[in-house]
C-alpha cells in the first residue's frame, strides 16, 4: 500500500510533524520574536517593554495569577494587568527573556494572548473618555462651590442679606461658573453647530440655547441688579448631562474592546510556501513579512492576510468585510481575492500582489464600523422622535419668548429659559442607547457577544429557532472511537491518510481524526472540499475519498453496495454516531466510526425555549439517523438530516416566508448561508473567525444555555427601555405645559430635567446588575 | 460676616487646587482602571506569600528557562 518512504517527497505543512494544537500555537508565538511585529506595542532598549492584550481575563483572580506568575519569571522588572482594558503591561529585561516566552507562559496558565494595538477607533474613544472625565470633573467641583453660594444667596432671599455682601456672592458665582460654562460644557456647544451645520435637530440644540439664554440673562441680572440669576441651574444642568454622557461613552468602549478581541480581522500571521536549504515546504510566517509574489496557503474558514491572485483552486470567499455583502462570492483561478475576506470552502493558494500593510488599515477599519451598524429599530424611532421633539421645543420656546414680550410680560425670559431647560428629550436619544451598551456589556461578562445591537431587540420576537448540531448541540470536536479496515491494510495508516486529506479542513471532524492520528501527515494534493459531503485528494499519486455514505455512492466508480461488505454491515449503528468511509478510487479501505457528545447546556435551553413557546428545528448535514437520535433525545419535532447548505436554506426561507422571526444557531463553514438568511444568526464559539464576521450574537462560552440568559436579558431590556419611554413621556407632558404657562421657575426646571435624566439613567443602569439572573459556569 | 470676603477668596483657591489635582490625576491614569483596583486589595496578602514562595522557586525556575 502506502510506502513509509514515499512520504518523503511530499511537503510537509508544518516543521515540527505531529500536529497538536498546542505545539502549533507555541511556534507563532515566534513571530513576535521578530522585529516588524514588535512595531507598536514593545518598546526596546535594555529594558524591553511590551503592552499585550489578554484574553480570558474575567476577575481580580486572573489579575493576581498573571501578574504573580509573570514576575517570578526571571529578567521581568514589572507586570500589571488592567482589568477593564485586559491590559497587560509588562517590563523585562532584553538579555534574559524573549517577547515569544511570555506569550507561552501566559499561555501555559491557560490566558490567550494577543499584542495590544488599538484600532484607531479605540483610541479615539478612550480619548474622548479622558477629555469627558475633566470636563465632568471640572463641573462638578465648579459646580459644586456654585450651588454652596447659591444657597448662600437663596436663604439670603429669605432671611435677608447686605447689597453688598450679595454683589459679592453673585460675582463670585460668574466667576465660578465660567470653567464650567467654557469647558465642560463644550461637547453641547460643539454638537450644536455640528447640529447646524448639517441641518439636524439635534439634543445639544435647545441644551445649548438654553444654557446660553439662562447665562446671559443672569449676567444682565447681576449687572442691573435685577431679575434672578440661574447659575446654579447652569452648573447642575451642565453636570447631569454630563455624567449621563460619560456612563453612555463606557459602555461603549468596553464594547469596542471586546469587538476588538473577537474578531481578529486581518491574521496576525500566514502560511507562506518557502523554497530553502530545508527544501520545499509551508512555514509560518508574520503577515507583516509577506512580499509581492509570496506565495500563501489559506485554509477554510481562515481570513485572508493579504490582497493576491488565486492560483490553483477555486473556491468562495465571504467579502462582507469589504463589501457589506454576505452571500459569497466564487473566485476561479486568477481572480483577485482581498485580504479581510474570509475563504469559505476548501485551501487555496495564494499569490499575493499586494504589499499587506496596504490593505490591512481599512479592513480593520471596517471591521470597527461595522460593530455598530444594525442599530435597533427602537433606538432609531426613539432619535427620530427626539429630533422632532427638539424642533417642536424651539418653536414653543420662541412663541413663548416673542408672546411674553408682546404681552409685555416681565417673566418672557424666565418662561422661556424653563421651557428650554424643563424639556427633557434625554429619556428618548440618551436611555436607549444607554440601556442597550448595559445590557449588551452585562452580556459578555455571562459570555454572549452582541456583535450587532439590533440582535437584543430580535432575540425577544423570535419564534422559531433552528439548530445546527455538529458543533452547536453536540460538542465542537467529537472523538475517534472506532476504526475499521475493510481490506487488508493498516487502520493507523487509514487513519494517517484520512487526517491529511483533512489537514487543511477546518471540519470538526477533520479535528477529531488530526488529533487521534499517531503518524506523521503527509501532503495531500489537489484536495477538494464538497460541503456537507466530502473531501478527495491525491496522496502518493493515487487519489483518496474522505466522506459521507452518500459522498462515496457518487464518486466511486464501483457501486458501493458490491463494495459493502460483512465488515461495513457488522458496524453497530450506535446511537448518536457519525460514521466516516475512506476510499481510493475503487474501493472502500475504511470505516471510521465518531462519537459526539451533547453540549453543556443544550437540554435546559430546549426546555426553557419550549417553555417560551418557541418553535424549534434541527437541520444538519449529518446522517439522518444521528440525527433523529438527538432530535429524540431533545424531542425536537421538526429534523432533518443530510442536509446539504442550500438545502438548509431552503428550509429556513421556508419558515421564513411563513411570517415567523428565525433564529439560526450554527457553527461551522456549512451554515454560513442559512446563518447570513436567519433574522438573527448566533454563532457558538470555536469557529469565531468565520461566525463571528456573520453572525448577530456569539455564544463564547462552553455552554449554549447562555443563549437562554441572552434571551431573558433582552426581554429585561426591552421592557426597560419601554419604561424609560413611557417616563419620558409622562414627564414632557406634564411639565412643557406647566413651563409654558409660567409656573416653573428655571431652577426648579433644572432640577426636574437632570432628574428625569437621572431617573432613566439609573433605570438603564439596572441592566449591569446579574444577580436575577442564572448565573453559568466559565 | 466680613471674614467671607476673605474666606471665599480662600475657597475658590482651594477649588482650583482640587480641579488642578483633579486634572493630574486624569493625566496620569489614575481613572484608567476603576474595577481592577478595588478587587486588587482582596488579594494582597496572598501575593505576599506568593512572593516569598516565588523567592524559594526562583532558582529552579532559571534552571528550567537557561
Amino acid at each position: 500500500m502506502i510506502e513509509h518512504g514515499g512520504f518523503s517527497r511530499y511537503y510537509e505543512f508544518r516543521e515540527q510533524p505531529g500536529r497538536k494544537p498546542n505545539s502549533e500555537t507555541k511556534d507563532i508565538f515566534d513571530v513576535y520574536d521578530k522585529h516588524q511585529m514588535q512595531i507598536g506595542w514593545v518598546t526596546e532598549g535594555s529594558t524591553m517593554s511590551a503592552e499585550i492584550l489578554v484574553e480570558g481575563i474575567h476577575c481580580a483572580a486572573c489579575i493576581w495569577l498573571i501578574e504573580n506568575w509573570l514576575m517570578q519569571l526571571p529578567g521581568v522588572d514589572t507586570a500589571y494587568v488592567n482589568l477593564s482594558q485586559s491590559r497587560l503591561s509588562i517590563q523585562w529585561s532584553a538579555d534574559q527573556l524573549k517577547v515569544s516566552d511570555i506569550f507561552r507562559q501566559l499561555m501555559k496558565i491557560g490566558y490567550g494572548a494577543r499584542p495590544f494595538s488599538q484600532s484607531t477607533k479605540q483610541a479615539e474613544l478612550n480619548k474622548q473618555r479622558h477629555t469627558l472625565l475633566k470636563q465632568l470633573g471640572i463641573a462638578a467641583v465648579f459646580g459644586m462651590q456654585v450651588m454652596v453660594i447659591s444657597v448662600a444667596l437663596y436663604s439670603g432671599d429669605w432671611f435677608g442679606i447686605e447689597p453688598t455682601m450679595r454683589i459679592f456672592l453673585e460675582r463670585v458665582n460668574l466667576l465660578l461658573i465660567l470653567p464650567v460654562l467654557l469647558y465642560s460644557a463644550q461637547p453641547f456647544f460643539i454638537g450644536a453647530i455640528r447640529n447646524l451645520k448639517s441641518r439636524t435637530a439635534g439634543m445639544d440644540l435647545p441644551v445649548s440655547l438654553g444654557l446660553t439664554l439662562a447665562f446671559l440673562g443672569s449676567l444682565w441680572a447681576s449687572l442691573s441688579h435685577t431679575g434672578d440669576i440661574y447659575y446654579d441651574s447652569i452648573a447642575m444642568f451642565i453636570f447631569f448631562l454630563l455624567g449621563a454622557r460619560y456612563l453612555e461613552l463606557n459602555a461603549r468602549i468596553k464594547g469596542s474592546t471586546a469587538m476588538d478581541m473577537l474578531a481578529s480581522a486581518t491574521p496576525e500571521y500566514a502560511t507562506r510556501y518557502s523554497t530553502d536549504k530545508q527544501g520545499e515546504r509551508f512555514v509560518t510566517v508574520p503577515a507583516v513579512e509577506l512580499n509581492i509574489d509570496d506565495c500563501i496557503l489559506v485554509k477554510p474558514g481562515e481570513v485572508l492576510p493579504a490582497d493576491g491572485i488565486l492560483f490553483d483552486q477555486c473556491s468562495t470567499f465571504d467579502e462582507s468585510l469589504l463589501s457589506g455583502e454576505h452571500t459569497p462570492i466564487l473566485r476561479t483561478k486568477g481572480d483577485q481575492v482581498l485580504s479581510g475576506s474570509i475563504n469559505i470552502e476548501q485551501a487555496v493558494s495564494i499569490r499575493v500582489n499586494k504589499q499587506p500593510e496596504n490593505s490591512t488599515l481599512s479592513s480593520i477599519l471596517r471591521l470597527a464600523q461595522s460593530s455598530n451598524q444594525g442599530k435597533p429599530r427602537i433606538a432609531m424611532l426613539s432619535e427620530v422622535v427626539a429630533s422632532r421633539f427638539v424642533v417642536v421645543i424651539l418653536c414653543l420656546a420662541s412663541v413663548v419668548a416673542i408672546g411674553g414680550i408682546i404681552v409685555g410680560s416681565d417673566i418672557w425670559l424666565t418662561t422661556t429659559i424653563a421651557v428650554l431647560v424643563v424639556t427633557c428629550p434625554c429619556a428618548l436619544s440618551l436611555a436607549t442607547p444607554l440601556a442597550i451598551s448595559a445590557s449588551i456589556n452585562t452580556m459578555m461578562q455571562k459570555g454572549v457577544f452582541i456583535a450587532k445591537q439590533h440582535a437584543l431587540e430580535t432575540l425577544t420576537k423570535v419564534d422559531h429557532v433552528v439548530f445546527d448540531k455538529t458543533g452547536t448541540l453536540t460538542s465542537d470536536t467529537p472523538r475517534l472511537i472506532n476504526i475499521v479496515p475493510i481490506h487488508d491494510v493498516n487502520a493507523d495508516e487509514c487513519l494517517c491518510i484520512a487526517a491529511s486529506l483533512e489537514q487543511f479542513s477546518a471540519h470538526p471532524i477533520a479535528k477529531a481524526l488530526l488529533i487521534a492520528n499517531k503518524l506523521e501527515l503527509v501532503y495531500s494534493d489537489s484536495s477538494k472540499n464538497t460541503p456537507g459531503l466530502g473531501v478527495s485528494g491525491m496522496i502518493n499519486q493515487q487519489e483518496y475519498f474522505l466522506g459521507s455514505y452518500e459522498y462515496m455512492a457518487t464518486q466511486l466508480k464501483q457501486s458501493v453496495d458490491s463494495s459493502k461488505n460483512n465488515k461495513i454491515n457488522a458496524i453497530p449503528n450506535i446511537s448518536n454516531d457519525s460514521v466516516v468511509f475512506l476510499a481510493n478510487s475503487t474501493v472502500i479501505l475504511a470505516v471510521f466510526t465518531l462519537k459526539e457528545n451533547l453540549r453543556n447546556g443544550v437540554k435546559p435551553l430546549v426546555n426553557y425555549l419550549r417553555e417560551q413557546n418557541i418553535a424549534l428545528s434541527l437541520y444538519s448535514g449529518d446522517r439522518q439517523e444521528s440525527v433523529n437520535d438527538l432530535a429524540q433525545t431533545l424531542e425536537i419535532k421538526d429534523a432533518k438530516g443530510g442536509c446539504k447548505p442550500d438545502q438548509k436554506l431552503k428550509y429556513l426561507s421556508n419558515h421564513i416566508n411563513s411570517g415567523k422571526t428565525v433564529a439560526m444557531i450554527g457553527d461551522g463553514i456549512n451554515d454560513s448561508p442559512a446563518l447570513s438568511q436567519a433574522h438573527l444568526a448566533i454563532a457558538c464559539s470555536g469557529n469565531v473567525n468565520l461566525s463571528s464576521a456573520n453572525a448577530d450574537i456569539v455564544l463564547i462560552n462552553k455552554s449554549i444555555d447562555t443563549l437562554q440568559l441572552a434571551h431573558r436579558f433582552a426581554n429585561k431590556t426591552s421592557r426597560i427601555i419601554r419604561q424609560n419611554i413611557t417616563w419620558a413621556i409622562i414627564y414632557n407632558v406634564c411639565a412643557v405645559p406647566a413651563a409654558v404657562m409660567g409656573w416653573v421657575p428655571p431652577w426648579l426646571a433644572g432640577i426636574g430635567m437632570s432628574l428625569s435624566s437621572v431617573i432613566v439613567v439609573i433605570n438603564a443602569s439596572r441592566l449591569n446588575r446579574v444577580d436575577d439572573l442564572p448565573t453559568d459556569e466559565v | 460676616m466680613d471674614i467671607l470676603f476673605l474666606l471665599i477668596p480662600l475657597s475658590i483657591i482651594l477649588v482650583l487646587i482640587i480641579a488642578g489635582a483633579f486634572l493630574w490625576s486624569v493625566k496620569h491614569g489614575q481613572f484608567d482602571d476603576l474595577e481592577g483596583q478595588g478587587q486588587r486589595i482582596l488579594f494582597d496578602d496572598d501575593a505576599i506569600d506568593k512572593s516569598s514562595k516565588n523567592n524559594e522557586n526562583a532558582p529552579t525556575n532559571d534552571q528550567e528557562n537557561t
